[in-house]
């Protein structure tokens, strides 16, 4: 019988030897390992950024949509970094890239990518919203954050399906969360191997922290803050059911991990009014919809 | 935005702060629909003007008649489908099994004509069946007025508020009567009394058992933010310890009181009083 760690080793060594694995575009992967280096300027990404005409319409097309909500039209990408920011531009992309690395046809009839990516945005929205509320800013990365932050489930779903429905169905019958069910038969769950593709697509440190770290806050030590945030915003948007989480939760803000390391990073969570932002979050995630819809267009 | 969602959103904020009601995205079409014939009934000639009269209006009149615009009416089994199960599935389990008991105290404040508190008792029942459990439940319904109190007494149901239901529900819960009026049969388990209560009384209100539940259903909304206050005081000292307090589904009791924990729930929200512990 193996142990604990030797079955995480295992997992891990299954999910390396996948040789299909979803890739990012080319482009996306250049953008954001240019981003990553210090010496790159809004010139050097708008250049490897014009080569992928189709990423380029998209992302021009959701910086003048009601997701940001500008006054001017932005018409050109070094526009869109001047008005956005470098920082809004990379998330943009890597959201992007994320979401077309994946299509209906990849997965079995069962399961629904439209109400996966539906929780996702709602994660990514009412992260941004919550972010707002208390005084916190994350430059774009709180949505992309939320938006990625199941992305094991996927993998899961894609290579592991009749083990993976058995877990969901774990979960339901034993309202059980998820991640607990998971790591019940493979030793691992739904973050860590999240977190293994993340870093295998090279993705910014902070966006793997949240991955990995999203079920327990406590034990980020990149961004405990950001990581707090879409805790929670993962938290609301599974009691909102918004679309496909695989479990069910019930919280008292209260009394989550996040709270206190919230309460250290932003202490307006203190006077924050959780019954109004509550009864807004179906509206709120129209806009992360939008999102969606421009992406798949 | 065009001029009566703007009207519409600037309502909906006066509404919240003054009563602590949120009218949420799914109310938000037959909001507006309330609001555009108070226009026409006040003959006003702009929005504009209504929300001047929501601001300036003697002593929140205005706000509560647009409030029992929008709230009466709903008078049909499980409106409050989320609410109703988060305490079936959660909330009363939690205090069975933190208290340890086998009888539970439910105080129903506003049951109206009783469609709220049948359903209630019906998924109590459903679950009793279901886990093969022996739980009793005793409950008070109360309301302000007294003519809806009678006929929840006699558990009369129009056809509208039942028509929804599932056919093998119907038959098993109700008797049909003449008319096409269903009557709610009693429950093994379960009592039912009614008395009818003014909420600002609350403190002159005797109660043989103290509540493990209480539902306090878009009430406080009726009232200014000090009176909001003293009667959430007042339902916290009644409350058991370790009990659950629903108020409505889109009510708040932000800056009303501090002293309950809220719990989240799917698609709705309670405030849980601490324990002795």
């Amino acid at each position: 019988m193996s142990t604990g760690n030797e079955a995480i080793e295992v997992m891990r060594d299954r999910i390396q030897g996948i040789r299909d694995l979803p890739t990012l575009p080319t482009v996306a992967v250049e953008i954001i390992g240019l981003v990553q280096r210090e010496s790159s300027s809004v010139m050097d990404v708008a250049q490897v950024m014009y080569r992928d005409p189709v990423l380029t319409a998209k992302v021009l097309k959701l910086a003048n949509s009601a997701f940001y909500g500008l006054r001017r039209q932005v018409e050109t990408l070094n526009q869109a970094m001047v008005v956005l920011g470098f920082s809004e531009i990379l998330n943009l992309v890597q959201s992007v890239a994320v979401i077309q690395a994946f299509n209906d046809e990849q997965f079995e009839p069962s399961f629904d990518l439209a109400a996966f990516w539906d929780h996702s945005v709602g994660t990514g929205e009412i992260s941004r919203a919550l972010a707002g509320e208390i005084g916190l800013r994350f430059d774009g990365t709180d949505f992309t954050a939320g938006l990625i932050h199941d992305i094991g489930k996927i993998i899961l779903e894609l290579y592991f399906h009749q083990d993976f429905e058995r877990v969901l169905k774990a979960s339901r019958t034993g309202k059980t969360p998820l991640y607990q069910s998971e790591r019940k038969l493979w030793s691992v769950d739904h973050t860590e191997i999240g977190s293994w593709l993340a870093e295998k697509w090279m993705l910014p440190v902070r966006l793997v922290d949240v991955i990995r770290h999203h079920h327990n806050p406590l034990n980020s030590s990149t961004d405990p803050a950001l990581v707090a945030v879409i805790h929670l915003a993962n938290t609301f948007a599974k009691t909102a059911e918004i679309g496909f989480s695989g479990d069910r939760v019930i919280f008292d803000l209260k009394r989550d991990p996040a709270w206190a390391v919230l309460k250290e990073h932003a202490p307006a969570i203190e006077e924050f009014d959780l019954e109004r932002f509550t009864f807004q979050l179906e509206e709120r995630v129209d806009q992360g919809r939008d999102f969606l819809r421009i992406v798949n267009s | 935005m065009d001029h009566v969602r703007q009207v519409v959103v600037q309502a909906r904020q006066k509404l919240y702060d003054s009563s602590g009601i949120y009218i949420s995205g799914d109310q938000l079409a037959y909001f507006r629909r309330q609001i555009v014939s108070r226009i026409e009934e006040l003959h006003l000639e702009s929005g504009s003007d209504y929300l001047e009269i929501l601001d300036n209006g003697t002593e929140g009149v205005e706000i509560h008649h647009l409030l029992k615009k929008v709230f009466i009416g709903d008078t049909r089994f499980f409106s409050h489908r989320y609410q109703t199960t988060a305490i079936v599935d959660y909330a009363l389990p939690e205090i069975i099994h933190e208290k340890n008991c086998e009888t539970v105290n439910i105080w129903f404040h506003g049951v109206g004509c009783g469609e709220g508190v049948y359903s209630l008792m019906l998924l109590l029942h459903e679950q009793n069946l279901r886990y093969g459990h022996n739980y009793k439940y005793n409950i008070i319904g109360s309301d302000v007025d007294d003519d809806a109190l009678k006929q929840a007494e006699q558990a009369w149901f129009r056809w509208s508020s039942v028509s929804h239901l599932d056919e093998g529900i119907r038959e098993k819960y109700f008797s049909k009567e003449e008319g096409n009026q269903h009557r709610f049969l009693p429950l093994p388990g379960q009592t039912i009394t009614f008395q009818q209560l003014i909420p600002h009384e609350i403190a002159r209100w005797q109660q043989a058992e103290q509540p493990d539940l209480i539902l306090f259903q878009n009430i406080l909304m009726y009232y200014g933010l000090r009176q909001r206050q003293q009667i959430a005081e007042q339902l916290h000292g009644r409350l058991s310890p370790s009990g659950y307090l629903f108020v409505g589904p889109t009510e708040s009791l932000y800056q009303v009181t501090d002293k309950f924990r809220i719990i989240h729930f799917t698609k709705t929200l309670g405030y849980k009083k601490p324990g002795n512990g």
